[in-house]
């Protein structure tokens, strides 16, 4: 079925392309160049489109029968929390931003800064003055920072844990996974943060861990973020896949994959 | 299509939104990015903005297409924006980890055409490539390009014009031939 409106669709497009360069004496040299735009499809090369369609019916699902104002109630019961919803901005727009950014603490240096993009005010903030910073892309978001001026600044990457604890002794590693989950790699930051990357059958899971010192860290969620208490733990769960956030013994953490569902992580979280 | 009732943010609705527009969206997407796994995760990102936003449209207000190319343009400029930021990050750091190879059994023939394609497109500005996109993925009309570009009608189809004749020049004879 969908293949079917897909290629109507496309050959409605090319037609539609077609004929107006047809009528049009001035375009008809360019209707070669206008086919082949018009018949493109790229969309067979997509990786997620299936995965994301499912995640996202399933959000949808889950917003119809989730009222955003439930999360209050929620939120204020989480006694122990230090839930602190603050935000600083220039004057002219902190009232309307202050409604759709919210603050958490999980810990006393980890943050979660919830956005509800649906009210979000596109903003022309300038880039700032970074002298060298390092970013690791993953699927549940990305990790970055600034490397000091006469720091080392490279990634460094392992494969075993044995060799990346050699690095980094205080590194942290699971004592359960999902089955047919394993190490694949990690890799340590310049800020001696370390990405942990395990394999299986389904999607990658990440575990990134990195002493907090006096330098807070922040995770930001597009989504509602639901704070939950367990086995000691102040953690923030991050749907869609970007996962659970915690600190603990001054290092925050952030475990997460696209297919991760809550009990699964907290599993993980437990066998630190 | 039929424009979804913005009250109803439901399941049902969404998906058939997501099936009538992914792979007008990818297209839009991958025509200005080129690379597949970017392109997977800027369409990812759209169609999460466009559930969260979805019971903010009005239909009184314009035609569905250009709402959601709207976010899709804002999505794609802000990838672009991030690059620039981090402009010091060493390549390595942006390997792809989630391994998003084009699907293998895609013909080499068809493959090695629409590799052109890209390739040519990638040798405009992205000013063209964006307008080309919009005009040949989301079937929009000059006049709401133009309203989406804040470009005068008139100077969205003299760039439609020079971008074809350009992109006539760059992809090889029997490609461009109709």
């Amino acid at each position: 079925m969908n293949n079917f409106e897909d290629d109507a669709d496309k050959l409605k497009r090319a037609a539609d392309a077609l004929a107006n360069m047809e009528n049009d004496s001035g375009f008809k040299h360019l209707a070669g160049a206008a086919k082949l735009l018009a018949d493109a499809d790229f969309s067979a090369d997509s990786a997620v489109r299936s995965s994301l369609r499912k995640r996202l019916l399933e959000r949808a699902e889950q917003k119809r029968g989730r009222a955003w104002t439930r999360l209050v109630p929620a939120l204020a019961g989480a006694a122990a929390l230090a839930a602190i919803g603050i935000f600083a901005a220039s004057s002219g727009t902190a009232t309307t931003l202050r409604d759709f950014i919210h603050r958490f603490f999980v810990g006393s240096h980890t943050e979660i800064v919830e956005v509800r993009p649906e009210v979000a005010v596109p903003t022309q903030q300038p880039a700032p003055a970074i002298v060298r910073a390092w970013q690791l892309k993953t699927p549940i978001g990305n990790f970055g920072g600034e490397a000091q001026k006469g720091m080392p600044w490279e990634i460094r990457r392992f494969n075993s844990l044995a060799s990346a604890k050699k690095e980094l002794p205080a590194l942290r590693s699971p004592g359960w996974l999902p089955e047919s989950y394993r190490l694949r790699k990690v890799m340590i930051t310049p800020e001696n943060g370390a990405l942990s990357i395990f394999s299986g059958e389904q999607d990658d899971i990440f575990l990134y861990q990195v002493r907090t010192g006096n330098k807070a860290v922040s995770r930001t969620a597009t989504s509602a973020v639901a704070i939950v208490d367990h086995a000691g733990k102040h953690a923030a769960w991050i749907p869609d896949g970007y996962g659970l956030v915690w600190e603990q013994d001054g290092v925050s953490y952030t475990l997460g994959g696209t297919t991760l569902n809550e009990e699964t992580a907290f599993k993980i979280a437990d066998s630190l | 299509m039929e424009i979804p009732d913005p009250t109803d943010c439901g399941p049902e609705t969404f998906g058939r939104m997501y099936d009538a527009y992914f792979a007008r969206v990818y297209n839009y997407i991958r025509m200005r990015v080129r690379d597949a796994g970017t392109a997977d995760d800027i369409t990812s990102t759209v169609f999460e903005r466009a559930l969260d936003k979805l019971h903010s449209y009005d239909a009184q207000e314009g035609d569905f297409a250009p709402w959601l190319f709207g976010i899709a343009r804002n999505a794609v400029n802000d990838h672009y924006r991030r690059l620039s930021l981090w402009k010091f990050t060493g390549l390595d750091l942006f390997e792809n980890l989630a391994g998003r190879d084009p699907s293998p059994e895609k013909s080499a023939a068809d493959g090695e055409s629409r590799e052109m394609l890209l390739a040519a497109l990638a040798a405009l500005d992205d000013r063209e490539r964006d307008i080309l996109a919009m005009k040949f993925s989301s079937g929009m009309k000059n006049r709401e390009i133009a309203s989406a570009t804040g470009l005068g009608e008139s100077n969205v189809a003299v760039i439609i014009f020079r971008a074809l004749e350009r992109l006539q020049t760059l992809l090889p004879r029997e490609e461009a031939r109709l």
